[in-house]
């Protein structure tokens, strides 16, 4: 018999939180939009944002995962496939299980991001369930994380990842 | 006066066929910083992965979704909430087909609800499929669907 995916120190990753601060960084924005075809001056040009009635100028609403990986990549705490094993990249480390695809993602927001908030991001591990795949049994590991700026809740994003050996 | 259309369920949405060449993916994954391999070592993602080629990120067929929404809405609008299953992978080189179509309006007094479902496809392989619901703002301003 195949044993279980599911192991127990697995298990316990359910239920685990990390908190860490970030900064809205617009040049970090501003590069992404670029790349994926965001050009509302609202991103880009201070004046206009606020000519607009936005607090400064806004982060594009997609880039709320990438606002934790923010700062310097230390080679050191890379996998073996280029994976970050940094708690702030949002990777959830799972013991034997190497490969990584995306699942899904849910995205809310009540607020919008501007550049210089700074931003408190509470990542807990939601849930973590074992499938049989067509070809393979695999783990689904669900996170959820949540954005939090001075004045209350402003996003939360939840995502799931298919973890395989 | 002016006014923001606001769009009929059952019409199509915004689309766009794109295309991510390698540098394309490099320049992704160094704006998100993430150097996972599979996204430029050919070797790796073939050889110790299993995959067809280099793959095209999960999240970027999510920010072209969203770039497609952004550029449909009028200025002053935002996306409200935004879910994406990925169903399929897509490779470097590779057309993508981005398709959405609007599914269900509701009326507020500042703002109507969208809701928009959004398909990305290379040929007949489905990669990607979200929904999203944005607020579609009704105040009279610059936009880029504004009319006179």
């Amino acid at each position: 018999m195949t044993p279980s995916l599911l192991t127990d120190e697995i298990r316990e990753l359910v239920g685990t939180s990390s908190v860490s601060e970030h900064r809205v960084i617009a040049e970090d924005f501003q590069n992404w939009a670029r790349l994926v075809g965001i050009i509302d001056v609202i991103h880009f040009d201070t004046d206009a944002a606020y000519a607009r009635g936005f607090r400064g100028l806004v982060m594009p609403s997609l880039y709320l995962p990438h606002l934790t990986r923010s700062g310097p990549i230390d080679p050191s705490l890379l996998g073996p496939d280029g994976r970050r094993q940094d708690a702030a990249s949002g990777v959830v480390e799972l013991p034997g299980l190497h490969r990584v695809r995306a699942g899904g993602e849910e995205y809310t927001f009540h607020e919008l991001l501007c550049a210089a908030d700074l931003v408190s991001v509470t990542r807990t591990v939601h849930n973590i369930t074992e499938k049989e795949g067509r070809a393979e049994p695999f783990l689904l590991v669900e996170t959820l994380t949540e954005f939090h700026l001075p004045t209350g809740l402003a996003a939360t994003f939840r995502q799931t990842v298919v973890a395989l050996p | 006066m002016t006014i923001h259309r606001i769009p009929q369920p059952g019409t199509p949405g915004p689309s766009a066929l794109l295309r991510a060449d390698a540098l394309a993916l490099f320049l992704f994954s160094v704006a998100t910083r993430n150097p996972h391999r599979v996204h430029y070592d050919k070797t790796w993602a073939t050889d110790v992965e299993g995959l067809q080629d280099v793959v095209v990120h999960g999240p970027l067929h999510a920010a072209r979704f969203s770039a497609l929404l952004e550029g449909w809405m009028p200025t002053g609008s935002h996306i409200l909430t935004f879910r994406v299953r990925q169903e399929g992978a897509a490779f470097v080189n590779e057309d993508v087909r981005y398709e959405s179509t609007v599914e269900r309006v509701v009326d507020r007094s500042d703002a109507a609800e969208v809701t928009v479902s959004l398909r990305a496809r290379v040929g007949d392989r489905a990669v990607a499929r979200a929904e999203a619901v944005v607020a579609w703002t009704l105040t009279p301003g610059a936009g880029p669907i504004a009319e006179q």
